[in-house]
């Protein structure tokens, strides 16, 4: 792979330190009028989603990490692999619970995901940010009751279970926002 | 945008009154210079058949050579991969000699200058501290110690990447780390520099360069030497930049000639004893609108 020099660097390069994948996040640049250029650079580990701050004197390189972003529709799951496909390419892709990272509580057959490939594996799904989902399981709603602000429990038919008001029942869909698990709305 | 017109316009007001009410006199000198700059850590751009100046340094020092007595000078520099929230590779520098001065009287001149132009941020009384008791303060650990190994392992623990040497560990750890704790409400004034960091400093029969340094917050503003007044005393220190460069992987860099025959030259006698401190001008301005990025202070950049 290449390298990258650090007057390369901005946010949203990948680059491998220690042989694990980071993410640019921040990249600033400090110089002492007299002293050494500096370039201090925050960064996320992809496989392990820590935050990591690193000072590489301007100059160095880093080499860059095959990662890549690609759109991939969601197909089945077996034994703790859930299997997607590239819808031009017809490409598999198997992806391990530690990728997938709860995104399998979203998921429906053909809904398209953001998977993040290293080394062309996936290490990250990034589920669409709202889904629709069905309600498979909820408490007999209290018809009427739109103001209370109290809530329950639902399961969806993905198996996740999100906080609703209490008017919601079983059989309606709801938009659910996915990146903190909660109620958006019904979908009429 | 016409504010910080305005704004610059005053201060440099403000600096020339300054100046003329002490008798310091004016001066320009040639941006386009003969020689690179030397040090190890800064890069000249070619021009027109010779170099953009870095810092007006030698320039004035030739004038001081040849009898100038007490000079100032407030013009563009230029260094090459300098790009950043403080830095911009073309830059106003503040520069300044004093004749017959030492470097910490010319530290109070400095703090007088920078506190005049700094009236409104109503700063607290200036903290002056020698570097190593900083140093001290931040990291319980001596920056004159000279087992190198430790201050390049304490760099490395606290986040820097690849130390190769003493130098970069100081820097870092200084530049990036100590500063960031001095006060935002006051200067912070830095003198006596171990000898590795003397850049152009001489050094004392104490065995510490006779340098200073000025911080708003982290924000580095000024720097100020007892000026090394002999030839001689330059070639060894232009020689130790050139090995820093070269272990550095940097292109040598042929020392200024014209620079070292002005104070050769046999009517000379090298340098009159003077202290000098050169400040960043954009970064005066940035304190003052407690601006976040230096180009909030420029009319405009261009790359």
């Amino acid at each position: 792979m290449a390298n990258y020099s650090t007057s390369e660097f901005r946010a949203g390069l990948k680059i491998l330190l220690n042989g694990e994948p980071h993410v640019i996040l921040v990249n600033e640049f400090v110089k002492p009028g007299k002293g050494q250029a500096f370039n201090r650079v925050k960064m996320r580990n992809l496989l392990s989603g820590r935050m990591l701050d690193k000072t590489f004197k301007s100059g160095e390189t880093a080499e860059a990490a095959d990662v890549l972003e690609i759109e991939l529709g969601y197909l089945y799951t077996d034994s703790g692999q859930w299997h997607f496909m590239d819808g031009t390419t017809y490409e598999q892709y198997a992806a391990d619970a530690a990728a997938m990272d709860g995104a399998e509580n979203w998921l429906r057959e053909q809904d398209v995901c953001v998977v993040t490939l290293y080394n062309g594996r996936p290490i990250a799904v990034t589920p669409p940010n709202f889904v629709e989902l069905k309600v498979v399981e909820t408490d007999p709603g209290l018809r009427g009751d739109t103001a209370s602000g109290g809530v329950k429990p639902a399961k969806l038919e993905t198996g996740a279970v999100v906080k609703v008001p209490l008017f919601v029942e079983e059989g309606e869909v709801l938009r659910v926002d996915t990146r903190n698990g909660e109620y958006v709305s019904r979908v009429k | 945008m016409t504010e910080r017109l305005h704004l610059r316009a005053r201060v440099v007001e403000q600096i020339r009154a300054f100046f003329s009410a002490r008798g310091v006199l004016e001066t320009a000198t040639p941006c386009i210079v003969g020689a690179p700059a030397g040090e190890a850590n800064i890069e000249s751009m070619a021009a027109g058949g010779g170099w953009l100046r870095t810092s007006p340094e030698f320039e004035m020092k030739r004038l001081l050579a040849a009898g100038s007595g007490d000079i100032w000078q407030l013009g563009p520099v230029f260094r090459n991969d300098e790009s950043g929230a403080h830095h911009q590779p073309e830059f106003t520098l503040l520069e300044w000699y004093r004749v017959g001065l030492d470097y910490l009287h010319l530290l109070d001149e400095t703090l007088e200058l920078l506190s005049h132009v700094l009236r409104p941020l109503e700063l607290a009384d200036t903290v002056l501290v020698p570097y190593r008791e900083a140093f001290l303060d931040a990291f319980g650990m001596d920056p004159l110690d000279d087992d190198g190994a430790r201050l390049q392992a304490l760099a490395e623990k606290q986040g820097l990447r690849q130390c190769c040497d003493t130098d970069d560990a100081l820097d870092f750890l200084f530049a990036l780390l100590a500063a960031k704790h001095f006060r935002r409400d006051c200067l912070t004034a830095l003198h006596d520099f171990p000898v590795r960091q003397a850049s152009y400093a001489r050094i004392s029969e104490h065995g510490h360069a006779q340098r200073f340094e000025i911080f708003y917050g982290d924000i580095e503003l000024a720097n100020g030497f007892q000026e090394l007044t002999r030839a001689a005393d330059y070639r060894v220190r232009f020689a130790a930049d050139n090995t820093r460069r070269a272990r550095r992987g940097l292109a040598e860099t042929t020392p200024d000639e014209r620079f070292l025959a002005a104070l050769e030259c046999p009517e000379q006698t090298g340098l009159p004893e003077c202290a000098g401190v050169a400040a960043g001008f954009e970064r005066l301005l940035m304190c003052l609108i407690q601006a976040q990025n230096i180009t909030e202070v420029m009319a405009m950049t261009e790359t």
